[in-house]
């Protein structure tokens, strides 16, 4: 059985054998340092990690992985700590593998259009690192001025683009990790595709249960030659769905297809100004990009369909900074929430596209009864919502109910074909749902498949997948403990 | 030993077919055996190993078949195994859709089939590959549970993608009875942009992958050969010839079943071999296609 519950000379000793192991200042254990490391961007559940390890290389992950083996202490790979369903939460304590100081970009090969980074490697640096080539990295999670590549990887992680170019699995070619036992391994291939089990597709989006990734070769993208923005506003959320609908029909895939309603555009116009049409009650923002004139297709197809649904104003970027523009309320829209109201809660659910409209009356529904506001900003492209739920956490009333709202908005997912997360993970967040989803079969056959990887209890323990050894006792600890 | 056949219909056929039965050889349409362990002439010193095993029941999937539910308007199909990829893109044609396949040796095959082996096709570049368009599966695994993975949702993190560990997984980890795919309007549809010379045999057939900046020599080594090269994912389909290596390449080889993994990396190969020893225990799915590693 992993060791859980040490006392404070047992940590402090952990701290010196892993600092002696890896070098001044590379081991936190503080009390103050343990509190910061105490969840991630999902901040309902907490728990503190024994000690905090910024390890530099690869082979200092190894040497830390080993060390949690031989001493039975649980461990835990964490990046940027963005993550949205507490994947990076230490469940167990132990130690916080921390991917902090691995940001080196350690071999471009510009010809094969291809990079191999450390897992630190924050994603916004990896494109910014190939620009002057005219090259990026695709996954364009809206963290990405500080979410990790090893972060994005875990979680295969999306974003507004993802409509067009795919998510991180479409994007990562090879992995080395250490994997469970300690071992430095290598996952993929620089050319993919080849014969044999596909490892890389169930390692990446494993939440980081299944070894520490170190480092990974990604695809590079050449960036668009032309891109054409747009920004619609629709009398009816209905109105704005179906624009989407018929986009996706006539076969064009937009890079981007977003939507905001009206709780978001109120939001938004109090903390920039910005102003909508009278009466607008959707907003529906679409880009384009590609080649010059297969844009300038799109963008006929895509204004001849806004116009066929009433668009209310239809505003088409001049330049670049009339983009960002346009770009504000999805950029923002969370951001601007966060002004309103002192606690927002962001979920993440995925529904066939078709059920759109449905589905957002069914949230209102939910969010009238419970007695919390819920603005709805979401990739309408793909499906995958994020009903924002804004509410005052001082009030454990009120964060009970928002958790209620936001299982309930899953499980109304889930009846309407869809799925409980489209970029978030499950992490601890969602676990209890897991079931409800894949039924004992499923969840059964994704256990025997992390036995493959992880047959033991000590790689980031209790995430994913429900009644694992230990977890259910812990996790009263660490439920609601912000509540 | 007697050859036992078995040819369910549905999917709770299937799993009490799969849990009754022993040692089971499942096959699609047939079409792509060129694949498998006991092909002709190219892998020499194959033993034969439905001889070695015993001979296995065989498992027909081709009464397995039909699209379950299509939602053209959120572009998704479920689709029961046994189905003929032609028979599939009819029946998305009636509704203006299509996947995106585009293989050298044309349509041939059923859709479990073509999951199972997981060869590349020719609008890889443009519109990706199975891995890509499979949203989800019912699998019956081998002591006849039949458990699903995925969605309908055309966007999911939820979960381990176990589906994804079935694509080229050879019917060796479990059968796939179900799939959810991605449909395209027919009208995005792109033409292959490779270029063709000569006819290709599916018996005698070698796809080989290089780093773009090694295609140029693979095609100069391979000139005259017949052939089928795209340049977009720097792929070879030709007759199987000895052909140059290159470093990260890799080369597929009809006749070779597995054996196309050997010059493959330990560790991998290793997980390999772990999955089947923790999805397949009793061995019992394609006694062969895997082992051989
Ligand atoms: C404002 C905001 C916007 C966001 N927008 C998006 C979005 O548009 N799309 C989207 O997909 N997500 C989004 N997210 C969620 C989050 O940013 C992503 O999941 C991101 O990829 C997490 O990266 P991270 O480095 O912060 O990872 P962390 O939060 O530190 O960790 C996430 C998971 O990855 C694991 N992990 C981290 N590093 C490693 C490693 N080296 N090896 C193995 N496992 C590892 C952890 O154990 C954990 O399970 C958003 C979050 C915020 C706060």
């Amino acid at each position: 059985m992993p060791v859980t519950d040490p006392d404070r000379r047992t940590e402090a000793r952990w701290a010196r054998e892993l600092e002696s192991m890896l070098g001044p200042g590379q081991v936190l254990a503080t009390p103050s340092a343990r509190k910061a490391y105490d969840c991630d961007a999902y901040t309902i559940d907490k728990s503190k990690p024994s000690v905090v390890v910024l390890p530099e290389t690869t082979e200092q992950v190894r040497d830390v992985v080993r060390w949690c083996n031989r001493n039975q202490v649980p461990y835990t790979p964490r990046g940027a700590g963005t993550g949205l369903s507490g994947g990076a939460l230490a469940a167990m304590g132990g130690v916080l593998i921390s991917t902090k100081r691995m940001t080196r970009i350690l071999e471009v090969d510009l010809p094969n259009r291809c990079l191999r980074a450390q897992a630190g490697a924050v994603n916004k640096r990896i494109s910014e690192s190939v620009a002057h080539a005219g090259l990026h990295f695709a996954p364009d999670p809206s963290s990405q001025t500080v979410s990790t590549l090893g972060g994005n990887i875990a979680e295969n992680s999306g974003g507004p683009h993802t409509l067009k170019y795919g998510v991180t699995v479409q994007h990562v070619l090879a992995l080395t990790m250490v994997d469970v036992d300690g071992e430095i391994v290598q996952v993929g291939s620089k050319v993919p595709g080849g014969p044999g089990l596909d490892l890389l597709g169930v390692l990446i989006g494993s939440e980081g249960t299944m070894g520490v990734v170190t480092e990974a070769w990604v695809r590079l993208t050449p960036n668009p030659a032309k891109v054409e923005t747009v920004l619609a506003s629709f009398a009816t959320v209905r109105d704005a769905t179906q624009t989407v609908a018929d986009i996706i029909a006539a076969g064009t895939i937009p890079a981007a297809l977003e939507m905001m309603d009206e709780g978001i555009m109120k939001a938004v116009s109090l903390a920039f100004g910005l102003v909508y049409p009278e009466g607008a009650k959707a907003l529906l923002l679409i880009e384009c990009d590609g080649d010059p004139d297969a844009v300038a297709g799109e963008m006929r197809t895509v204004l001849d369909i806004c116009a066929k649904h009433g668009a209310m104003d239809v505003a088409v970027a001049a330049d670049e900074a009339e983009r960002q523009k346009l770009w504000t309320a999805r950029k923002k829209g969370i951001g601007a929430m966060g002004r309103i109201a002192p606690t927002i809660v962001t979920q993440d659910g995925v529904i066939p596209r078709s059920k759109l409209p449905e589905m957002l009356d069914r949230i209102s529904e939910v969010a009238a009864r419970r007695g919390i506001g819920i603005a709805n900003i979401f990739h309408a492209g793909d499906g995958n919502l994020h009903p924002c739920m804004y509410f005052d956490d001082r009030d454990p009333a009120q964060v009970e109910a928002a958790v209620a709202a936001g299982e309930e908005i899953l499980e109304v997912c889930l009846d309407l074909g869809g799925s409980l997360s489209g970029e978030h993970g499950i992490g601890v967040e969602k676990i209890g749902l897991m079931e409800r989803m894949f039924g004992r079969e499923g969840l059964d056959l994704m256990m025997d498949v992390r036995r493959i990887f992880n047959d033991g209890d000590l790689c980031n323990p209790c995430k994913i997948l429900p009644n694992q050894k230990g977890c259910v006792e812990h996790m009263r600890r660490w439920r609601g403990a912000a509540w | 030993m007697v050859n036992t056949v078995l040819e369910p219909q549905t999917v709770e056929e299937l799993a009490d077919a799969v849990r009754e039965a022993g040692r089971i050889e499942v096959l699609g349409s047939g079409s792509h055996v060129a694949f498998d362990v006991r092909g002709p002439q190219a892998c020499s010193g194959l033993e034969d190993w439905s001889v070695a095993l015993g001979h296995p029941t065989t498992l027909l999937m081709h009464r397995l078949t039909g699209v379950v539910e299509h939602h053209p308007e959120d572009m998704v199909v479920v689709v029961r195994a046994g189905t003929r990829l032609t028979d599939l893109q009819g029946a998305l044609a009636e509704r203006g859709q299509c996947i995106p396949w585009a293989s050298p040796l044309g349509d041939i095959g059923t859709v479990g089939g073509l999951l199972a082996l997981g060869l590349p096709n020719g609008l890889e570049a443009r519109c990706g590959g199975w891995r890509d368009w499979c949203l989800g599966m019912t699998i019956v695994r081998p002591d006849g549970r039949v458990a699903r993975s995925g969605s309908q949702a055309v966007k999911s993190v939820a979960g381990y993608d176990v589906h994804k560990l079935m694509i080229g997984a050879r019917g060796t980890l479990g059968v796939i009875a179900e799939v959810i795919l991605r449909t395209l309007p027919l009208g995005a549809r792109p033409e292959p942009s490779w270029s063709a010379t000569g006819t290709l045999s599916a018996s005698n057939l070698r796809i080989q992958r290089t780093l773009a900046t090694d295609f140029a020599a693979l095609l100069t080594a391979a000139k005259g050969l017949p052939q089928v090269a795209d340049e977009a994912t720097s792929t070879l389909w030709s007759a199987d010839v000895e052909l140059p290596r290159f470093g990260h390449d890799w080369v597929m080889r009809a006749g070779c079943g597995s054996r196309n993994l050997e010059p493959f990396d330990a560790v991998q190969t290793g997980w390999m071999r772990r999955a089947k020893k923790l999805l397949d225990p009793e061995g019992k799915l394609n006694p062969g296609a895997l082992e051989a590693i």
